[in-house]
């Protein structure tokens, strides 16, 4: 019904669709293919759109296509310069209404980085590919309006193309072929049971079978023998009565075969969702969401989770980058933002925290100040704690880092009139400095953030609004204007910057573009007074080496750079260089020269030229940039991971920035080898994979203890060499053989359908239980593929929360949610079905045994009464209350001992073994509780109705007692529903005995007076009560023996927690690994786009960014584990 | 956050319950309390074993089986069919006094009373008394509804109709002379038989609510004629009948006949030589069954059971057995220094 809702809400969204000569509002329903339909800034596109031109000029337009890759950066998209040059000219709801133009295209498909087509207009063909197309779920931004001709809708409508034809009958769009197909969902324990349900259901067929089989034995020997029973045959018909006497049967044990289960299952399992949505734990107040269960029958599955598909973008990081820290001359200056505190941490000794009046903690400088080492920061959750630690640690020992951090109050930025909040600075030191331009280090480092970038800048309501195709870019073009070096607008010539208020104009005299090769980018500028100045950021390693010889605060530079690894930032070197005219004019010859050339090796000889530029370097600084994780990512992995669990990431996003987010949340460890497609795809080849698993990852130099270094290995992969797969079906098997030893697996550049093949790897070639998380209309197919979906309830879309079976607000609530909810849930409804079979079962195999007693005629051992009440008042509420509250472990140990949670992975508690188990204890204690009551009432004078409340008895006593034993976590509930259920019995049977009952119908309740007799006679109760203690015996004795056979691994176990806790860290000098990068997006430079001035679409080839490989810096393994251990004390 | 505390709609409430921190008492066993527990359980049980058997073994019984299928039998002339009031008598000593009050019991076995079809084929609203029902007997009688010439049967069905008819006479031989042991055959039933469950019709005489119907085919005597000597001990609250009508549990069983309380034998019966007159009429051979007398006085227990005494007997030592077995364990867990 949700889903139906949400689904017509989306439909109904308003777009505007060309009719005859002007736009009119319609419903996204009504978009027919050959539409055209205009967008508006900040719209949703609604189809599957050939752009045609846009309200930019040369038709761009730009897009946000996060909900389909994880990207946040937006993309260029240009409009054919012939329908450019067509449509813009003349008015364009004119010249559109004539748009006559006809699209060949392939048909719908699920590629969504790839078109093929061809425009047909005017006599010409213009090819068409997938920079011309704008994808449905994808957001128009920084274009005021954009007009496009739809090619692909949602769905499979005629066509009805008024202007256009589009060669295709089906035309679903590209998101749309990649969201999969919805399945109803049902858990494991579910099967499981359902197979055992069915097991059951056959062996009491079976036992029907053989009673009816006995009962035409017992008709045609015995009966037509006996002279009080001849006349009872059924039309003296042994096989007649037989027939009719094995429905009987089946009406008798009926209870055995849980079909009532199925309700109460349900019922719990509202329940168990009801909880989750109820945890205040897991509800984010800033966007007023609890969580919630959409899909109320998969709790169980969550303690259960083998494998975590996560979504990079929006999942483990917040779409934010943020500038943290900087180092300029040797100095580093830390960068932090309002530190969101939500509950005070747990200190160690030695620590004290200070809490300033705003409630706004401030780690670091609290810190600093007890340590009087200074020290840098950091996150603003319980790592930054032990970052801090760490960091003082490292730099106290050497004493070469240090910050100027006197104050915590937020930094007064007021005189910055461009300053529009967002960066909280703790160094007013430095700002100090810049304001009195004391420092031109700093006065340089800035000015080259604000100048070597190919950010534009927009202007709204009278402050520039930046708009980069690399969020990296962004970040550091933000911090410099927060702190006075701001960015105002760029033209094809010049650069505008106000610096500290006064307002300069720079000359660009060149642009020297980034590329993954060259890993930096260099501006040229001439400055106002004239002098001519080369600013430059790039990856540290490239950077460094074209610096001047005697470069000062090298040592500083590089300790400031492991500083900044350690804490998983993002690093950028900015250098600068004073460039003579004479060597300006002669290079510029040069590269005129270069340029005019069309030869294929001019690239060559361009990048020859830009290198010869970017020499005798000086260095400024160094940048360090915050991927911004979700709030307590890192701890989440690390404790998911202590679980268990195998974390793989899948997103649509390079593999660099994967690599990267996979260090700094902790899902590789610094020393984690990363296995690449060559490697794999040898030892994929190789007929023994996981020999030669074994021996690859053993080469390595670095790798000093064999053990580890099989578990710390990580494989890394893209989409095309995912699609290889689909090729060689063999390596399935083979790769998850090897996937499970490794520590992680990163799919990046994947598609949506990519994801869910994923998703379906896993589960086709292991047993576990695979759960999805993401946030975006791209994770929707893999959050249906996967056993649980999750889905992050972010700011935009909510097409993967539609999807999900359960919403998060938060990734951190995860650990809730599986550690605790999870666990609880598995625990609780394994318990709820063993109990369930044993006592339903326990209480109906009975007549089975007391069949032969009876000649098979399908007489009740029980009075009807019981028989109806008995599952419904005398035993569900206790089983029921054990279902709702049982913990056997409260949170705070769920979460502290992940290791917990391996039990559910390997299905130890709903096993069909345990079932099995339970049922044979079921058939026990029904031999038990006919047997031993039978041995007592065989040839005396007691009679069947005494019997029957004997037995009645017995049999409640062993299912109160067996629920006694299981309950482990005794509420208030717990006790009033063990209580309740056997006063419930005596107090129905006193009634059902009634005289007065009995009097209004003699046949109903015409075991009148027995319970008067039964319930005084000391035989009835102790054969009632030994009845039932026998029946439990063997539980009572398997869980003495696991109390006798735990003793020994308890003490081990107490005594390993008390080993104290180190606080230092092991990282060590020099062992840090740095992660220095630049993120562009994989969309062309936009440097050309700049310099060219006319923003003419560029030719060159689709680049993926750079970032120095692990390898590059050397490095020892370092142990972040303790600090985890830590993290979670701090919970 | 008060600020944001209005809009915080979604917010959960934060009570115990749905938190789930409701206060709870989580019982930790440990082996200081499952060893004792084990062995206190094995304890008492043996206890209650132990009393039982002994009250068993103290109540004094005496079983005579009169079938008759031996040819030696002294009832072996009344096993063939189609005789009228074949009379046998089986004469017994008892060595020492039957300490009274002595109950008297007759015994079936292989009688399947406990078969649903012969459980449901009786009228309870014709026993209740309902004389509409003595007209139109309930359908679950059948095939004892109505007899041949398609008149009802009261009381109806197979439970009433295969009534144990042997009746029996108890003489002690007293210097050669039988001299007839008195015994009651009131208070055999439970009372809420005789007051409420079965009822007479409230007509008197008793025999006009029996008007149009006939007895059950195999009775000798209508209802209200079971009891000659008393009168308020007929129709369907003649204890007999009620004693019968109340089926067994099992195949084997015995049924209460009369309870010698009066006279002389109020304390028992003194040994010497006794001799029981059986009245032969209620077929067993031809199904195998057995039929047999049973003397026996009661304890608080009623009467001797030893498998309920034995039973608690061995579940008990099992239970100590068991919790010696983990002390052992236990003790090489613990200690293992030791070892």
């Amino acid at each position: 019904m949700a889903r139906r809702r949400s689904d017509s809400k989306i439909n109904s969204r308003p777009c505007d669709i060309l009719t005859s000569r002007s736009f009119t509002t319609a419903q996204w329903r009504d978009i027919r293919v050959g539409d055209i339909l205009r967008i508006h800034k900040d719209q949703i596109i609604s189809a599957d759109l050939l752009l045609l031109c846009s309200s930019e000029p040369h038709s761009l337009c730009y897009v946000e296509t996060a909900d389909i890759d994880g990207e946040t950066n937006l993309k260029y998209r240009q409009a054919l310069s012939a329908t450019h040059i067509e449509l813009n000219s003349s008015p364009s709801e004119e010249a559109l209404a004539a748009f006559d133009g006809v699209v060949r295209c392939e048909e719908p498909n699920n590629r969504l980085y790839t078109f093929r087509g061809h425009l047909h207009w005017k006599d010409e063909s213009h090819p068409l590919d997938s920079d011309h197309i704008l994808l449905r779920g994808t957001v128009l931004r920084n274009t005021d309006l954009a007009y496009g001709l739809v090619i692909y809708t949602g769905t499979r409508r005629g066509l009805q193309s008024v202007q256009a034809q589009c060669s295709v009958p089906g035309a679903d769009t590209k998101i749309l072929r990649n969201s999969g197909k919805l399945k109803l969902k049902r858990t494991r324990t579910e099967e499981v049971f359902n197979g055992v349900v069915i097991g059951i259901v056959l062996s009491v067929l079976l036992a029907v079978l053989f009673l009816a089989i006995g009962n035409g034995v017992f008709a045609s020997r015995v009966m037509s023998q006996t002279w009080a029973l001849s006349a009872l045959v059924i039309n003296g018909n042994p096989v007649y009565s037989a027939f009719l006497v094995s429905w009987s049967y089946i009406i008798l044990l009926s209870p055995a075969m849980p079909i009532a289960l199925y309700i109460t299952f349900e019922v719990i399992h509202t329940i168990h969702s009801l909880f989750i949505g109820w945890d205040i734990e897991m509800y984010w107040q800033q966007t007023d969401s609890p969580a919630q269960a959409r899909n109320t029958s998969l709790n169980e599955e969550l303690g259960q989770v083998g494998f975590l598909l996560s979504d990079k973008t929006g999942t483990l990081t917040q779409n934010r980058l943020l500038f943290r820290q900087c180092c300029i001359g040797g100095e580093i200056y830390v960068m932090s933002d309002k530190l969101l505190m939500t509950r005070e941490p747990v200190v160690p000794s030695g620590f004290q925290w200070n809490k300033d009046l705003s409630g706004d903690l401030s780690f670091e400088s609290v810190l600093m100040r007890q340590q009087g080492a200074p020290s840098m920061l950091l996150f603003n959750s319980d790592t930054a704690f032990f970052n801090a630690v760490k960091c003082s640690d490292s730099s106290a020992s050497t004493g070469d880092a240090s910050v100027r951090a006197e104050d915590v109050e937020p930094m007064d930025l007021g005189w910055n009139p461009y300053s529009c909040g967002g960066l909280m600075m703790s160094a007013p030191g430095l700002v100090e400095k810049l304001r009195r331009r004391q420092c031109p280090l700093s006065g340089e480092f800035f000015r080259a953030l604000s100048l070597c970038h190919t950010v534009m800048a927009e202007w709204r309501e009278e402050t520039p609004v930046y708009q980069a195709s690399s969020p990296d870019e962004m970040a550091l073009v933000g911090a410099a204007r927060e702190l006075g070096w701001a960015f105002l607008s760029r033209t094809r010539d010049f650069i505008v910057v106000s610096e500290l208020g006064v307002t300069r104009q720079y000359q660009l005299l060149a642009l020297l573009d980034f590329t993954s090769k060259r890993r930096r980018m260099s501006v040229l500028v001439r400055e106002p007074e004239g002098g001519l100045k080369l600013y430059c950021k790039g990856a540290d390693i490239v950077i460094l080496e074209r610096l001047q010889r005697d470069t000062p605060y090298q040592e500083r530079t590089e300790r400031a750079l492991e500083l900044f690894a350690q804490a998983s930032l993002r690093t950028l070197c900015i250098a600068v260089r004073s460039v003579p005219e004479a060597s300006w004019e002669q290079w510029r010859k040069a590269l005129a020269q270069s340029v005019a050339m069309v030869t294929c090796d001019r690239e060559a000889l361009l990048e020859k030229l830009y290198d010869e530029m970017e020499r005798e370097l000086q260095f400024v600084g160094v940048t360090a940039i915050e991927d911004r994780l979700q709030d307590g990512v890192p701890e989440t992995v690390s404790l998911l991971q202590q679980a268990g669990i195998k974390i793989w990431v899948l997103t649509g996003d390079k593999k660099e920035t994967a690599v990267n987010i996979g260090y700094s949340c902790k899902l590789l460890d610094p020393d984690t080898k990363l296995l690449e497609w060559q490697e794999l795809r040898q030892i994929l080849q190789c007929p023994d994979p996981g020999a030669s698993f074994f021996k690859a990852t053993q080469s390595e130099v670095w790798a000093v203890d064999n053990k580890t270094t099989r578990a710390k290995t990580a494989v890394v992969l893209t989409g095309p060499e995912l699609a290889e797969f689909e090729q060689r079906p063999e390596w399935g098997a083979k790769f998850m053989s090897l996937a499970m030893q490794c520590q992680s697996v990163l799919c990046c550049r994947v598609t949506p359908g990519q994801k869910a093949e994923v998703v379906t790897l896993v589960r086709k070639h292991t047993s576990a239980i695979t759960m999805s998380i993401g946030d975006g209309a791209n994770d929707v197919n893999m959050i249906k593929t996967a056993h649980v979906g999750v889905g992050i309830a972010g700011l935009e879309g909510g097409q993967s929360v539609q999807n999900a079976d359960f919403a998060l607000s938060q990734f951190r609530f995860l650990r809730r949610l599986l550690l605790v909810h999870g666990r609880w849930s598995y625990q609780r409804i394994s318990l709820f079905l063993r109990y369930f079979l044993f006592k339903t079962c326990g209480f109906a195999l009975v007549h089975v045994w007391f069949g032969f007693f009876n000649g098979f005629s399908a007489q009740p051992l029980y009075e009807t009464w019981f028989i109806a009440l008995y599952t419904v008042f005398y035993t569900s509420s206790p089983i029921l209350c054990l279902a709702v509250f049982e913990q056997d472990v409260s949170a705070e140990t769920s979460l502290t001992r992940p290791e917990l949670y391996r039990s559910g992975q390997r299905q130890q508690l709903s096993s069909v073994r345990m079932l099995c188990m339970a049922l044979l204890y079921a058939v026990y204690s029904s031999l038990v509780l006919f047997f031993i009551p039978a041995g007592v009432f065989f040839d005396t004078a007691l009679d069947y109705q005494t019997m029957a409340v004997t037995v009645s008895m017995a049999a409640t006593f062993t299912a109160t007692i067996e629920i006694i034993l299981l309950t482990k976590h005794w509420t208030k509930y717990n006790v009033a529903a063990a209580c309740v259920s056997v006063a419930m019995m005596f107090i129905c049977t006193r009634i059902t005995h009634n005289a007065r009952l009995f009097q209004r119908s003699p046949v109903d309740y015409n075991f009148i007076g027995v319970s008067d007799q039964a319930f005084a006679d000391p035989v009835v109760w102790l054969t009632a009560l030994l009845t039932a203690w026998a029946a439990v015996l063997p539980s009572v004795t398997a869980r003495a023996a696991i109390v006798i056979a735990s003793l020994h691994d308890k003490h081990k176990v107490h005594s390993v927690s008390r080993q104290p806790v180190e606080l230092r860290s092991h990282f060590t000098r020099g062992s840090s690994l740095r992660r220095s990068s630049y993120a562009v997006s994989q969309g062309p430079g936009p440097g050309r786009l700049i310099s060219s001035g006319n923003c003419i679409r560029s030719a060159a080839p689709k680049e993926a960014t750079a970032r120095t490989k692990p390898t590059d810096s050397p490095h020892k393994p370092a142990k972040p584990a303790h600090e985890e251990e830590l993290g979670r004390e701090n919970i | 956050m008060v600020k944001h505390e209005q809009e915080s709609t979604n917010r959960p409430d934060n009570t115990a319950f749905t938190q789930q921190r409701l206060p709870a008492w989580q019982p930790m066993l440990s082996a200081g309390i499952v060893i004792p527990g084990f062995l206190i359980i094995g304890a008492a049980f043996i206890g209650i074993g132990v009393a039982l058997f002994v009250t068993s073994q103290s109540i004094q019984v005496l079983e005579i089986d009169y079938t008759g299928d031996d040819k030696t039998a002294p009832c072996y002339k009344c096993i063939a069919p189609n005789q009228k009031n074949c009379q046998c008598q089986i004469s017994f000593s008892l060595n020492s006094t039957f300490k009274g009050p002595v109950f008297f019991y007759y015994a079936l076995s292989n009688f399947f009373q406990n078969h649903r079809r012969y459980g449901v084929s009786k009228d309870d609203n014709q026993l209740f008394g309902d004389t509409s029902y003595f007209t139109s007997p309930s359908s679950s009688c059948s095939p004892y509804q109505y007899d041949s010439s398609n008149k009802p049967i009261v009381p109806c069905g197979s439970v009433a109709n295969s009534m144990f008819s042997d009746t029996f006479q108890l003489y002690q031989v007293v210097n050669g002379t039988n001299k007839l042991v008195p015994w009651d055959g009131q208070g055999i039933a439970w009372w809420t038989d005789y007051s409420i469950k079965y009822r007479n019709p409230s007509v008197t005489p008793l025999q006009n609510a029996f008007n149009n119907t006939v007895k059950p085919i195999n009775w000798t005597k209508p209802a209200y004629e079971l009891d000659p000597t008393d009168s308020s001990n007929n129709g369907f609250i003649n204890q007999d009948f009620l004693v019968w009508m109340r089926r067994a549990a099992l195949p084997n069983f015995r049924k209460l006949y009369r309870r010698i309380t009066q006279g002389d034998y109020a304390q028992g019966l003194p040994a010497g030589n006794y001799l029981l007159n059986i009245n032969y009429s209620y077929p067993v051979v031809d199904f195998g069954g057995r039929k047999k007398v049973v003397l026996s006085n009661v304890s608080w227990m009623g009467g001797k059971n030893d498998f309920l005494g034995i039973a608690y007997l061995v579940i008990g030592s099992l239970c100590v057995v068991m919790s010696v077995v983990m002390l052992i364990v236990y003790a090489k867990f613990k200690f293992p220094d030791e070892e």
